[in-house]
């Protein structure tokens, strides 16, 4: 596989001092030998503090295998590639008890289900308050009770001192999903990551939740990372917005302009394939071909299948991710590296 | 916290999946399985054309540890435990057949009644399957017993009364499960009658379960075959039958490789089944699940 | 643009009962003129009976639907709409008689449905089909993609010699390889899946397809290809579709009428582009605002309704209009009495005492 030297590196100056996240040649692989499959190969990313990105792809594109493997909540039998900087500091390889620290502490995660991310066993009080003792163990009990409640109060659910004592099978999705928030942000982290916070929850609940966690992502001045499949989510959501395909960034905009220009043909066709309620007359377009196989892993750009502006050196060379951040495109066509085919003519298939 | 549920090309890993040189699902303990019990069998068959010696009539001095020409020794008779516990197979596996066959028979029979009509038919057959399950198999062994006169196939009889209701209960249960699936609906919108649906639709389906549990429990009746000889309600001396020589090795504590020929016996047929089961579920899971790791 | 087209739809499905049927006439989105519509719904009612714990006196009932009424004509396109709880499911169910309507009437070619013996229903099953929302249960995992497609054609009494040979050309109609017609289910993706779903479905020529949230469970790349496939089929074929779902983009883009529905009960329902543009009900208002756009202008730009509260459970429904606990213009008369779904000036019904104003 050869692949095109970037120019520069792809990070310009931080904004305010060091990145809070910088991911680089980030790569997980599943199993072994011939059968091993890597579901991501090698992602670059910068986050600042109190930043929100968003990382958007399909099933498959690797997204939230490469936000778990930052803190390292990995399958068996999946090895992790590459560095995880939090504030300078390495995440990939850090023994067990350093990174139980990290997590829950300076990164705050919530997951997709709600209905089994709580233990049902224990009430909603004993879980929030365990977040918090794990790793505040100094306080005393009615101290962690205490903040317990207004963390149930931080996060919008009503009468917040009774519902400690309630079991999770007692509250809809929507509460659920605020009392896992509630978990994610109990020692302030630095960075909260959300893994398709909202597709379990209907559309009307989904808005609470996303204001939500804009709200609390402001005023706790934490960077978010927000995981999800859904282009509108993200509309509305982050500042930055990095698309993934067949486990790569194949490009990183700023939310503005990569509604308003994108230029990744994945991101182009992705864009295509969504009704819009406000534009009745648009037609949907899908896109020609399968998501790509990853094993074994294709030997040009893993979008050329079925990429309409596709040449012949699509196919041979894998495109490395270039430009400054928020400007950043892994595509030979689109960064004007190869010459595009003259319109009209076929793309492949 | 959730598990890393892990989200992969769905296209690649189907077709990947059936390209695979060795199925999934036949992994090492299944194929260990399979050769033990593949094995036991060819004894159980052909053992007495190539037994070194006989089981019943005494071929060497009684009590005396393994050799060379008895590789497991000789019991109180002086008979060779090793052709013995060879002979041992005729007994125990014909019966674990018998009996599985007869109950999976039974069980299927009632359960899919009381799965198909539903209703007060079910509730009727669950009550009788309720009341033979309240029965001890150790009491109905002996009642059978001191009935019909001892005997491993009258304690057969016992066990097939004892197991039956088992099969019944879970097929009904896999009925009324596989009875909500979205297929069966779509069946329904089809116009399928009710025979149909449950012929084609809900049976194939609800039976797995049965045939997992039906494999893992060839070697369970062995173990309470064995365990009913042993304590005097099964096999009749001479018989060959592991429970039995293990009773009699009780005697003799000292003389250990007495009741290693039967023990080891037992154990392998009871892992050889497990496993083969496990393996028969890992099967069926592949086909029925969903294309995720 | 052409690059990204899917490839034009062969010619229609042989009907295997008849080789020389003509087909359906393409009805397109325009309504058919007058006559009785092909499926005409009642005051339809489903109520369920809870198991009462221990210590309850009395069962307690779910209304699933409560009064549903409306009609479908031939060749259009009628989409629920609601959010999990609504009803729209059970109604789709209750049409065919997959579940059993507690009362009310489902009239099909102005015949009662929920009259029918099992016989003549059977018969009649040919005629109104059902695509199911999980592409992973809805199919028999242990038979082969042929035999499922078939199935339907079995049952209703063609030769099986002549269903199976009918098979191929439906697979082409949905875009699947023939050649694949001896695979199992598991050898496919969730969008192939739906595909051998819809083949299965259309396998009998139906006249009515129900679509119970067939998207859902979809890739958006996936969803694009089935949508246009779906719409490409009724119109080719003239077929009548009820879709549900959740997504109001989807729905718009698919559907001719449009029914909200929330708690059991339709609040909004009319033409599609009317009710989504200038939604009249607040909760069809705060639908159209919370469904999320791919366009941070759009989303910056959009009046934000964040309801309060949680959807109330259907098992103890507020009184008078069931939305007003968490609507913001609810007064006095929305908590005594139900409103009723009437036309109000919107240019199509509202139950709403104050629609008319948005």
């Amino acid at each position: 596989m050869v692949s095109v030297a970037a120019t520069a590196p792809a990070h310009g100056a931080p904004r305010a001092g060091e990145p809070l996240l910088e991911v680089r040649g980030l790569t997980v692989s599943i199993g072994r030998g011939p059968d091993a499959l890597t579901a991501v190969r090698g992602i670059d990313l910068t986050l600042q503090r109190g930043e929100s990105l968003g990382l958007v792809g399909e099933s498959g594109a690797g997204k939230s295998l490469s936000m778990l493997s930052v803190t390292s909540l990995l399958p068996r039998g999946a090895r992790v590639g590459g560095s995880v900087r939090l504030e300078g500091r390495e995440l990939i390889g850090l023994r067990s008890r350093e990174l139980r620290r990290v997590r829950g502490a300076e990164i705050g995660m919530v997951f997709q289900d709600p209905m089994t991310s709580l233990n049902p066993v224990f009430t909603i009080g004993r879980q929030v308050e365990e977040a918090i003792r794990i790793h505040q163990p100094g306080l005393s009990r009615s101290e962690v009770a205490k903040a317990a409640v207004a963390l149930l109060a931080a996060v919008a659910i009503p009468a917040p001192r009774e519902r400690l004592h309630s079991y999770p099978f007692e509250l809809s999705g929507g509460m659920r999903q605020r009392v896992m928030i509630a978990i994610a942000i109990a020692n302030n982290p630095k960075l909260l990551i959300a893994d398709e916070p909202t597709t379990a929850l209907d559309v009307t609940i989904q808005a609470q939740i996303l204001d939500l966690l804009r709200r609390l992502a402001a005023e706790r001045e934490m960077a978010l990372v927000l995981i999800t499949h859904d282009l509108g989510v993200i509309a509305g959501m982050v500042d930055r917005v990095a698309v993934m395909y067949a486990g790569r960034v194949v490009e990183e905009r700023t939310t503005a302009e990569l509604f308003a220009s994108p230029r990744h043909p994945y991101t182009k066709a992705l864009l295509s394939c969504i009704p819009r309620a406000d534009r009745p007359d648009a037609r949907v377009l899908g896109i020609p071909g399968s998501p790509a196989t990853l094993r074994p892993p294709p030997p040009g750009c893993a979008f050329a299948p079925r990429c309409p502006d596709a040449v012949d050196a699509c196919h041979e060379v894998d495109p490395a991710l270039e430009g400054e951040p928020g400007a950043r495109i892994a595509c030979l066509v689109a960064s004007g590296r190869v010459a595009a085919t003259r319109p009209g003519e076929p793309g492949p298939r | 916290m959730s598990a890393a549920g892990l989200l992969l090309p769905e296209e690649g890993l189907a077709a990947v999946r059936s390209r695979r040189a060795r199925p999934g699902w036949l992994t090492t303990p299944v194929v260990l399985g399979l050769v033990v019990a593949v094995g036991w069998i060819v004894v159980a068959l052909t053992i007495q054309w190539w037994a070194p010696y006989s089981p019943t009539a005494p071929s060497g001095s009684p009590l005396v540890g393994p050799s060379g020409a008895h590789l497991l020794g000789t019991d109180e008779l002086g008979r060779d435990v090793l052709t013995r516990t060879l002979y041992g197979a005729r007994e125990s596996l014909p019966l674990a057949f018998a009996v599985v066959a007869g109950g999976v028979s039974i069980g299927t029979l009632a359960g899919g009644i009381a799965g198909f009509f539903g209703g007060w038919v079910d509730a009727i057959v669950m009550r009788i399957v309720d009341l033979t399950l309240a029965f001890p198999a150790i009491l109905l062994a002996m009642v059978m017993t001191a009935s019909l006169g001892p005997g491993l196939f009258h304690i057969g009889i016992a066990l097939v009364i004892v197991w039956w209701p088992i099969y019944a209960r879970l097929l009904r249960a896999q009925i009324l499960s596989v009875k909500e699936s979205p297929h069966v609906e779509a069946a329904v919108a089809a116009g399928a009658s009710r025979w149909r649906l449950f012929r084609v639709h809900i049976l194939p389906l609800a039976f797995t379960p049965l045939l997992i549990n039906a494999t893992i429990d060839l070697g369970q009746v062995v173990l309470l075959a064995s365990g009913l000889s042993f304590i005097g309600l099964g096999a009749v001396p001479p018989t060959p039958e592991w429970g039995l020589m293990i009773n009699d090795a009780t005697g003799f504590f000292y003389q250990w490789w007495i009741a290693l020929g039967p023990g080891l016996a037992i154990l392998s047929i009871v892992l050889a089944f497990s496993f083969i089961g496990d393996g028969l579920r890992d099967l069926f899971d592949v086909r029925s699940s969903e294309s995720s790791w | 643009m052409t690059a990204f087209e899917t490839p034009a739809v062969p010619a229609l499905v042989p009907d295997p009962r008849s080789p020389g049927a003509a087909p359906s006439p393409a009805a397109g989105r325009e309504r058919p003129s007058g006559g009785t519509p092909l499926l005409s719904v009642r005051h339809l009612v489903k109520e369920f009976t809870l198991r009462s714990h221990a210590g309850e006196l009395r069962k307690r009932v779910l209304r699933a639907v409560d009064d549903v009424s409306f009609d479908l004509g031939a060749g259009e396109v009628l989409g629920l709409v609601g959010e999990s709880g609504c009803g729209k499911s059970t109604t789709g169910r209750c049409l065919l008689r997959l579940v059993e309507p507690t009362s009310g009437e489902v009239r099909y070619k102005g015949e009662d449905l929920l009259a029918k013996g099992r016989t003549e229903m059977r018969r009649l099953r040919r005629e109104l089909q059902i695509v199911f929302q999980d592409p992973y249960s809805s199919l028999h995992p242990r038979r082969r993609i042929r035999d499922i497609i078939a199935e339907p054609m079995i049952v209703q009494g063609t030769e099986p010699r002549r269903a199976l040979a009918a098979v191929p050309e439906l697979m082409r109609t949905v875009q699947l390889d023939p050649r694949r017609a001896g695979a199992y289910p598991h050898e496919f993706s969730g969008g192939q899946r739906q595909r051998i779903g819809i083949a299965r479905a259309l396998s009998v020529r139906p006249e009515v397809i129900v679509l119970d949230e067939p998207l859902s469970a979809l890739d958006v790349s996936v969803q694009a290809d089935i949508i246009n496939l779906l719409q490409r089929l009724q119109q080719e074929m003239g077929l009548a579709f009820l879709f549900i779902s959740h997504n109001l983009s989807v729905v718009q883009y698919l559907a001719d009428e449009v029914g909200v529905m929330y708690l059991g009960q339709i609040v909004e329902i009319g033409p599609a582009r009317e009710v989504l543009a200038a939604p009249a009900h607040p909760y069809t208002q705060a639908l159209m605002s919370a469904a999320p756009v791919p366009d941070p202008e759009a989303e910056r730009r959009k009046e934000r309704i964040v309801l309060r509260g949680e959807v109330p459970s259907a098992l103890d429904p507020p009184s008078g209009c069931r939305f007003h606990p968490r609507c913001w213009m609810a007064q006095e008369i929305c908590r005594t009495e139900t409103p009723r779904l009437v036309e109000r000036g919107n240019g199509h019904p509202v139950a709403c005492h104050f629609a008319g104003g948005a």
